[in-house]
């Protein structure tokens, strides 16, 4: 990179992550007065918005040639009191809490206490959305049978295609007039005009931009730099008013955009450009032809594009959903490669010029991935895995042919199939066109751990769901499962009932004007993003533990019902936490099938939870006219939902994480990759929308090209086996030396030793010292 | 086992596997497992994604799996009738005939070539070299092998012996031989048996002495790459 950028990444990554009440008392604000806070919802919402945009700082740093923030500064991050108003004490823990701190400050505490929480107090939607929960629904949630997505941040959860590169928000205002001067009724109306306005408000927005470049640009002495600020000035009069007419103004237009949704609200997964290789093609093509371009200054805008990512730290969250996602990341996720709309090979010399940023940056933020279709060329995959052998971990891989599958299936165009991708963790949309929301994660081991209860938490003694009979009662296996089947199946209605109301308020009382514009078919429809005016809508549920339930079941079946170990000496070692019941932990840990070394005896028992998940939600009626789906996926959820679960009988102890996306148990499959992947190819990946694998590999497997081409060839083997995604981790020299320490945690880490590979942790000392050289040594 | 945990006593062991069946840990296995052709066979099948995607297949090697040669044809006539491509890995030791007919069921034989001379294969090996060479000249006829010469520092790494190796396999026709340097990655599995320290018989050679080896075999028409075994 050069030293411009240089500079530019490095003031990112030195910035401490600040939390500025500034869009909270321009909110409070607007709504303190009567006339407004009283317009309908979508009217005032946008009228909101306008006068943000209006009033907030523009900022516009040294250095850059993309411009905009969020917040009024680099990593200072707004909050969103009408979605969830933190408290003085929220604010002190997030500013002194160990890990994913924000500061705050002074200005922003008095703020809060003078003008933000007496307002907002009792006002939040979280607060609305806490209040209209039933009794039965609380309990649940708190006792970590599910989490809320939307009780802190708003749906979200959406990527941009194509438009803004064909055409401008002045474009979509002439749409918005057009469907106005059809007929519509009154809902209708305000829902369109409060449209209009927000798209208004950005345009204005943007000029702002203009203007503060063309003042320092009167004030600058480098000439250089001037010229850049004046072609600023007119990139930011341009877009995203109407088509960006060259690469630095697409890039600048999707800046304005992304601002755009993630002022508005505090989305989930931020928003995204999606499938970025191909949108800027025709802009990077033309450059290059016309001379007015070349690949370094592509690449420059590009990594100054990166940075802009790396400015907007995750919005601050508190209490359990700081707990499943403690991270600064926001999930945009960039996709590169897949297929175009004809269904040929996406992959062009962009994705190639891309994926030497993302190596180049190093930033945790914007995530990116590749999407390899069948028809991507090997060089493709190749050098994502030469990226990945830095121990980067990043680009994530999915498979664009099941991503296709899942969306077709789910009732999509093969069009908007092709046009679409992953975002967030793992999650399948069509891009530009979907509303999917991710509404909770799901915590399935939980519930064969209340079936073994009779209904009760063991943690709290509260009868917590159904009573489904007691266990020593049970003579047959059927028995248990019917036992945690109907357990399932009561939550997910506990779970779908709470979505159906929430869906309502976010619909009644915080429309997302700005988010439908760019949304097709909002505007044709004349409804709101979070109303189900988007072409699709669908709901997810995570699932999570699909590999602790499995061998969970597993140990239930070969030690209890097929093997000599009585129910009660099983429940009285669970009760004790195994204390005392060594032998048998040791038994169910080691002596029973386990799910991930492609043995069918485990891996059934993983089906037929999957089916029963499956069953319990799929093709269920939303709220907003849409239909439910399930993925599998933790992020970090895996951690909490471990937290309120005591021992299981799969041998895991009181409290420790339960396993994590489809990934097997850590530690239980130990027959090698191949296995695994054969085991997980089980589920039936097509019928989720999505699902996420771990692998993790020693640099030493990926030091030459004949270990690429083995890896490349195992991922691409799973994909042919309709696998959605798989992260590869290739871990570092310190990792190795945590693994000597600690191998139960490392328990599944596969190095490649000469010509064969084995498990690191059965390795001699010597051996481990031998290959924690290698790793140095061949370390880039 | 008693109450203290397990107890051993090797010299009673009648290897019939119950302290491994009783030991809850996993931490003491059985290696040897009984199996039928068709279970062998449906095991490999499992993986047959992989192969299919990497255009590889299965190579039995060993030990010698030629000891077994009833055994190995069957598994390979299975796996070869399902599609899957074959190769064995063998040190060309056994009577002719099972040669004769293993190689009508395989696709590629890989072969070791380790010493030169009857009284050098007979001190490393045990076995008589000129039925090694008689063995190995079929194999070399039939258009299937692939040699390689594992190269050990103070047994078979001297101009000699090499000469001896490279002219042979002149004389074969063979144009190609991989070189497999020694290295002791093997003591861990030794001492994972025996639980007693492996002792170091031999060194790794060095980069300039596999450089040398390459250049002896050139002048013998025979270009020798190190590592790359299973091609033809």
């Amino acid at each position: 990179m050069n030293e411009r950028v240089s500079r530019l990444r490095q003031a990112s990554l030195d910035a401490v992550p600040r939390i500025t009440s500034e869009r909270a008392v321009l909110l409070t604000r607007f709504y303190s007065d009567p006339a407004l806070a009283s317009l309908p919802a979508p009217l005032a919402r946008a009228r909101a918005f306008e006068y943000i945009l209006a009033h907030k700082r523009v900022h516009s740093g040294k250095d850059e040639l993309i411009v905009g923030e969020r917040g009024p500064g680099p990593k200072v991050v707004p909050t969103y009191p009408e979605v969830c108003c933190h408290s003085l004490h929220d604010l002190h823990t997030l500013s002194t809490r160990p890990k994913t701190s924000y500061k705050v400050d002074a200005q922003t505490l008095d703020d809060y206490e003078r003008v933000v929480i007496p307002f907002w107090s009792g006002r939040s939607q979280r607060e609305r959305i806490l209040a209209q929960m039933t009794a039965e629904w609380r309990a649940a949630y708190e006792a970590g049978v599910f989490t809320e997505f939307m009780e802190q941040r708003a749906p979200g959860h959406t990527v941009l295609d194509d438009k803004i590169y064909r055409s401008g928000l002045l474009d979509m205002v002439e749409r918005i007039e057009r469907r106005l001067a059809q007929q519509a009724s009154v809902e209708e109306r305000d829902q369109l005009e409060a449209m209009a306005i927000a798209a208004r408000a950005v345009i204005a927005y943007a000029r702002r931009h203009a203007e503060e470049a063309r003042r320092q640009a009167e004030q600058e002495s480098d000439p250089a730099r001037r010229a850049e600020l004046t072609r600023i000035a007119e990139a930011c009069d341009h877009v995203p008013a109407r088509a960006p007419r060259d690469f630095h103004e697409a890039l600048q237009s999707y800046w304005f955009c992304h601002l755009g949704v993630i002022i508005e609200f505090n989305t989930w997964d931020a928003y995204n450009p999606g499938r970025l290789d191909q949108h800027l093609l025709p802009f990077y093509r033309k450059g290059l032809e016309e001379g007015t371009l070349t690949e370094d200054s592509a690449r420059e805008l590009l990594q100054a594009f990166w940075v802009k990512f790396h400015n907007q730290p995750a919005p601050p969250k508190v209490g359990v959903t700081a707990a499943e996602s403690g991270t600064y990341t926001d999930f945009a996720l960039i996709n590169l490669g897949g297929v175009r709309p004809d269904g040929s090979d996406g992959v062009n010399e962009l994705s190639f010029l891309l994926l030497d940023v993302v190596e180049e940056m190093r930033l945790v933020q914007p995530s990116s991935m590749v999407q390899v279709s069948r028809k991507s060329p090997d060089r493709f995959v190749d050098r994502t895995l030469r990226i990945l052998r830095t121990g980067f971990g990043q680009p994530s891989m999915f498979n664009t042919d099941a991503i296709i599958q899942e969306l077709l299936r789910q009732g999509k165009t093969i069009q908007d199939a092709r046009c679409g991708g992953a975002s967030g963790c793992v999650e399948a949309g069509a891009f530009g066109k979907e509303n999917y929301t991710l509404t909770g994660y799901f915590n399935i081991p939980k519930m064969l751990e209340l079936a073994l209860h009779d209904g009760v938490d063991s943690r709290t003694g509260a009868q917590l769901g159904p009573r489904t009979g007691d266990p020593k009662a049970w003579v047959r296996f059927d028995e248990l499962y019917d036992a945690f089947e109907r357990q399932l199946n009561h939550f997910v209605q506990v779970k779908l009932e709470g979505n159906h109301v929430i869906e309502r308020l976010y619909a009644e009382h915080l429309p997302a004007p700005f988010l439908s514009v760019l949304t097709d078919d909002c505007i044709e429809n004349a409804r709101d993003y979070h109303g189900g005016g988007a072409r699709y809508n669908t709901n997810y549920v995570q699932g999570v533990g699909l590999g602790s339930i499995a061998d969970c079941l597993s140990a239930m079946k070969f030690l209890v019902f097929k093997g000599s170990t009585r129910m009660e000496v099983l429940l009285d070692a669970l009760q004790a936490d195994f204390e005392g019941h060594e032998a048998l932990r040791q038994a169910a840990l080691n002596r029973v099938p386990k799910y991930g070394n492609d043995d069918d005896r485990a891996d059934d028992l993983m089906r037929r939870v999957f089916e029963s998940y499956f069953a319990a939600i799929d093709g269920r009626p939303t709220w907003r006219g849409g239909t439910y789906r399930i993925n599998l996926l933790p992020t970090t959820c895996h951690v909490y939902f471990g937290s309120v679960i005591g021992a299981l009988p799969d041998g895991r102890l009181a409290g420790e994480p339960v396993s994590e996306g489809v990934s097997p148990v850590q530690g239980a499959d130990r027959l090698g990759p191949t296995a695994a992947v054969l085991s997980v190819a089980k589920i039936d990946h097509v019928r989720t929308g999505g699902t996420l694998l771990n692998l993790r590999f020693a640099p030493t497997f990926l030091q030459d090209d004949e270990g690429i081409a083995k890896v490349r060839q195992l991922i691409r083997t799973y994909f042919r086996l309709d696998g959605h995604h798989i992260q590869l981790n290739v871990v570092t020299s310190k990792q190795l030396r945590e693994a000597q320490r600690e191998p139960h945690r490392y328990r599944d880490l596969i190095v490649r030793v000469a010509g064969y590979s084995d498990y690191y942790s059965d390795l001699s000392l010597e051996l481990q010292e031998e290959i924690i050289r290698r790793t140095e040594h061949g370390a880039i | 086992m008693t109450e203290a945990g397990p107890e051993e006593d090797p010299a009673k062991c009648r290897r019939c596997g119950l302290c491994a069946e009783s030991c809850p840990t996993g931490a003491r296995f059985r290696v040897d497992r009984w199996m039928t052709v068709g279970e062998l066979v449906a095991e490999v099948v499992k993986d047959r994604p992989f192969f299919e995607e990497s255009s590889g297949g299965v190579t039995f090697s060993g030990g010698e799996p030629t000891l077994q040669i009833d055994f190995l044809i069957a598994c390979c006539q299975g796996l070869r009738s399902l599609g899957v491509h074959v190769a064995v890995d063998t040190c060309a030791f056994g009577p002719p005939e099972g040669f004769e007919r293993l190689l009508d069921c395989v696709d590629l034989v890989l072969v070791d070539l380790k010493a030169a001379t009857e009284e050098q294969s007979l001190r490393w090996t045990g076995a008589p070299l000129g039925m090694i060479l008689t063995n190995a000249r079929r194999l070399a006829q039939s258009g299937k092998a692939s040699f390689a010469v594992p190269l050990v520092p103070g047994a078979n790494d001297d101009p000699r012996t090499l000469k001896g190796i490279a002219a042979v396999l002149n004389g074969f026709g063979v144009e190609r031989v991989s070189i497999l340097p020694y290295h002791a990655w093997g003591r861990d599995k030794l001492e994972r048996f025996s639980a007693v320290q492996a002792p170091t018989l031999f060194r790794e050679p060095s980069p300039e002495e596999l450089d040398q080896v390459i250049r002896l075999f050139l002048r013998y028409g025979i270009t020798a790459q190190v590592g790359g075994r299973g091609t033809l």
